[in-house]
């Protein structure tokens, strides 16, 4: 249970790096980390402000970055299972949803008694969240005295763990779609940068769904 | 701009996905084939995300070779399956490698 949270601090820490580097003084830092709290999306903005683009085109290249936040958040707001008096909640608790949470709470939910798991997840997702801001802040505090090789593992981390993690599922359907956007993944991102990777959801995600079932059925 | 208003602005321009997703996802029965394609368009675009990031990463990433980086997955995913899909293990082992290619200028 203590590795998600660790797993967002380290991943934090190299955001915290490269803000300081390119000048973002530190309470910016934490406000883009805890405001806009998915890394593409805050690496993008980074990257775009820097290189002197339009405010709308910083503000477009932030949410296209995150849009994975969309069908994350539609399959995951079922398993909360609550009464509508909860309703207004889930608005506030989704700003903690990030890979790490999710991908654990949607193995854990389904197990545990549906009047729990928006509680649980709260307090998991909170808890990342928190590991995210204190790996932000140690980032740019260590910025000038990190090795430039830790920076690089810490940055490394991240992908390779998710990796690893989402190779646990067994559902076939859900391994169909991984395998697939693993390998659809780079080629869609160089035929567009901006549209590729919802392309490699839309299309890996579809065929992932139905080549199991095809199969199933002959 | 201010730049705190530009963070502001992006902040809100990313929470319309979580928002849509709340309005949408209450709606969404759990046992539906929807639910299940949403599932694995998540699935597959986090992957795919995931492998983009590894092949061609933006920022400090790009400046290691490629070779480095998916050497040191094929060893964590060697591990993975040889050693009872150990995730943690996995990831430990992929960035040890990782850290020492790259240290070695490779």
């Amino acid at each position: 249970m203590g590795v998600p949270p660790l797993m967002v601090l380290f991943s934090m820490v190299g955001f915290g790096s490269l803000a300081n580097s390119q000048q973002l003084d530190l309470w910016h830092t934490l406000l883009s980390a805890a405001a806009i709290y998915g890394m593409p999306g805050q690496v993008a903005m980074l990257e775009l402000h820097a290189t002197g683009a339009s405010a709308l085109a910083v503000i477009a290249g932030v949410s296209m970055a995150n849009l994975r936040f969309l069908p994350m958040t539609v399959v995951l707001i079922p398993l909360f299972a609550v009464d509508d008096r909860w309703y207004r909640l889930r608005f506030l608790v989704v700003q903690t949803l990030s890979v790490n949470s999710w991908t654990h709470c949607r193995e854990i939910l389904p197990e545990m008694d549906a009047s729990v798991r928006m509680g649980f997840f709260a307090g998991f997702a909170t808890l990342c969240f928190l590991g995210g801001l204190i790996g932000a802040a140690l980032g740019w505090v260590l910025a000038s005295t990190l090795p430039a090789v830790v920076t690089l593992v810490l940055v490394f981390l991240n992908p390779a763990y998710f990796i690893f993690l989402f190779s646990c599922n067994t559902r076939p359907d859900i391994v169909c779609a991984l395998v697939l956007g693993v390998i659809m993944g780079p080629p869609l991102y160089l035929f567009s940068s901006d549209w590729g990777l919802l392309l490699c959801g839309l299309i890996a995600g579809t065929l992932g769904f139905l080549l199991p079932r095809l199969a199933e059925r002959n | 701009m201010s730049i705190t208003l530009l963070i502001v602005l992006s902040a809100l321009a990313t929470y319309v996905w979580r928002a849509g997703g709340v309005i949408i996802g209450a709606r969404l029965p759990v046992q539906s084939a929807l639910f299940h394609w949403l599932s694995c368009v998540a699935f597959a675009l986090l992957a795919g995300l995931m492998s983009r990031v590894l092949v061609f990463p933006a920022g400090v990433l790009a400046e290691t070779s490629l070779s480095a980086r998916l050497a040191a997955m094929v060893v964590g995913f060697s591990i993975f399956l040889l050693l009872g899909r150990r995730v943690v293990l996995a990831t430990l082992a992929a960035a040890t490698v990782f850290g020492m290619l790259i240290y070695t200028g490779f």
